[in-house]
């Protein structure tokens, strides 16, 4: 079977490359993190998938195909796309933004809604108002949107930034059921070690660059993660579950 | 919860199409010679001259502007991502009204008057196109620099307005189509222009419902929409473009009517409790008509035995809903 996303020796980005001669690959199906600092190219390497930023040298895949030979218009049988938070200016509520979540392939209708949602265990939201919803539950929405739109692939932003520990985990909890009981593969861009450690999949990026990529088990290491930020990570061991935590020295 | 969007559309739907029919009964009555209810099954040869040459295309040009206004309003602030967004407010109207004076000019001085209904629309696309691009390159930096670039605009444009206005006065004084145009009203508006209108409008309009979806998208972000299958650049290019046309198709006509474009949508997207616009857009059609239908009415009793300019009414009920949606962008 094809991997889900695939990137060979890749540059991409905007007027110029962003993240430059890079590999990753994706298998399907799994929770995919990919990690790194601010700025390092976590969200253009997400845009790339959607064809939204340049792809300068190298060769981009979904699912065995070159993104170059899928026409935008198709995009949406391949993938959806969740930013991590949308502001919208006009009344939209939970139903509208579900409803547009095929894109160009469709209306989704009322049934399928109520069946993502209740998946997601939010259906009591379908008729608020986007705008009056808390940050948690505007990032569970934006994930169910992704989820409603049946597509394989699902390309999140940053779907735990801003979130309470209760909230971050609810996330991550969704996301794993999102990939063990659906089938679909998630790639998520994030500054987020715990989601990090709960995905089969890690790639880690740092100026562009990767730096490590594969089963979290290798790559959640003080080694990697104190190059990946620059600072000294120790990870301790504890009940068979690894907590992170950053060695700080006394004063300013 | 009260039923869903599409039940309240449906309701709204029945709420407005008898308005609009009264609506559109009051101005085939109310007017300098006002015509008895009971006349107008077997109307007299006076009465029939009044209603079929003057009545009824102002009416019907009442509802093509309303709806061409309100469409162009909705998707406007849909794809600007801007409640304030309308072809009044971002400078749309005055660049098609500087564009028809110059189509109109054109066709005078060439000598061939009758042109003017095809030159007048064409070149007020160009003037809208221009003015739009010219607003979008200044207004980048979000929620009201458009809305501060859009009033600019106008403002030069206006001026230029006054001065190309001036000038053909002076040299045709007896060209009325210009002081028309200036005041934004329907009255001494023909069956050739509604019908010019109409050919604009029911294309325009119907392209646009049919790409709701794709304007659904682009509300929500440019990654959003790309992911969903839309290109947003050229998309979006697309559907400024149609909005500049519903905007010079009425403009070229009633000049410039300020305010539904940007009242309409909000109104109907309270009703509908949902900015979805396949919904939007058809609902806005209607609920323009009415405001529009019932504006001009309002502006031919205000004083009676004279005809105010509609824009006057209509700004005068959209101004105080402008204010208020400024006063939730200070709260964002």
């Amino acid at each position: 079977m094809n991997d889900a996303v695939t990137f060979i020796n890749a540059s991409v980005g905007y007027d110029e490359p962003v993240v430059r001669d890079i590999v990753i690959k994706v298998p399907r199906p799994s929770l995919t993190t990919i990690l790194g600092p601010n700025g390092s190219g976590k969200t253009t390497i997400l845009r790339a998938i959607i064809k939204y930023a340049r792809v300068f040298g190298g060769y981009v895949y979904v699912d065995g195909r070159d993104i170059d030979s899928i026409p935008i218009r198709d995009l949406p049988r391949y993938m959806s796309y969740s930013p991590a938070e949308i502001n919208p200016q006009l009344i939209l509520t939970v139903r509208d933004l579900m409803r547009s979540a095929r894109g160009a392939n469709g209306w989704v209708d009322d049934g399928s809604i109520r069946e993502v949602l209740e998946f997601l265990g939010i259906h009591d939201l379908v008729d608020r108002k986007f705008n009056e919803l808390s940050t948690g539950q505007r990032r569970l929405v934006l994930i169910a949107r992704a989820l409603a739109s049946g597509a394989p692939l699902l390309l999140l932003d940053e779907p735990t930034a801003g979130l309470d520990l209760g909230n971050k985990y609810r996330v991550i909890n969704v996301l794993r059921r999102i990939v063990d009981e659906r089938g679909v593969t998630v790639i998520a861009a994030t500054h987020d070690i715990d989601l990090a450690l709960r995905s089969d999949w890690v790639v880690a990026i740092k100026d562009g660059r990767l730096l490590a990529m594969g089963d979290p088990i290798n790559i959640i290491n003080e080694d990697t993660l104190s190059k990946l930020y620059g600072i000294n990570i120790k990870v301790l061991r504890l009940n068979g579950r690894r907590l992170i935590y950053v060695e700080q020295h006394e004063g300013p | 919860m009260i039923g869903t969007v599409g039940e309240r559309f449906i309701k709204y739907l029945w709420v407005f199409i008898p308005l609009l029919i009264l609506g559109l009964l009051l101005n085939i009555v109310v007017g300098e010679v006002s015509i008895p209810l009971g006349a107008l099954l077997d109307p007299s040869r006076v009465y029939r001259v009044i209603i079929l040459n003057i009545r009824l295309p102002e009416a019907l040009a009442c509802i093509i502007v309303g709806a061409d206004l309100s469409v162009a309003g909705a998707v406007m602030q849909a794809l600007f991502r801007n409640p304030l967004a309308e072809p009044y407010v971002t400078g749309t109207s005055s660049g098609a009204l500087l564009g028809a004076l110059i189509g109109l000019l054109i066709s005078v001085v060439s000598r061939h008057g009758s042109f003017s209904i095809v030159l007048m629309p064409l070149f007020s696309f160009v003037g809208a196109m221009a003015a739009t691009a010219l607003v979008l390159v200044f207004g980048r930096g979000g929620w009201l620099s458009l809305i501060l670039a859009g009033i600019g605009v106008s403002i030069m444009l206006s001026s230029i307005v006054m001065m190309l206005d001036t000038y053909i006065l002076t040299i045709m004084p007896t060209l009325p189509a210009i002081v028309y145009l200036l005041f934004g009203t329907v009255s001494g508006i023909n069956w050739s222009e509604v019908l010019a209108m109409f050919c604009v409008t029911l294309p325009t309009i119907t392209y646009l419902i049919l790409s709701s979806r794709e304007v659904n998208l682009l509300m929500i972000s440019d990654e959003v929409a790309q992911a969903g299958g839309v290109n947003p650049g050229a998309s979006r290019a697309t559907f400024i473009a149609l909005t500049g046309l519903l905007t010079a198709a009425s403009v070229s006509f009633t000049g410039i009517i300020g305010f539904v474009g940007l009242v309409t949508p909000h109104i109907t997207r309270l009703l509908l409790k949902s900015s979805d616009n396949s919904r939007v857009i058809p609902l806005s059609i209607i609920s323009g008509s009415t405001i529009m239908l019932y504006a001009n009415v309002l502006s031919k009793v205000v004083v009676p035995g004279v005809v105010m300019p509609i824009t006057a009414i209509t700004s005068l009920f959209g101004v105080p809903v402008l204010l208020t949606l400024l006063r939730g962008v200070g709260n964002e």
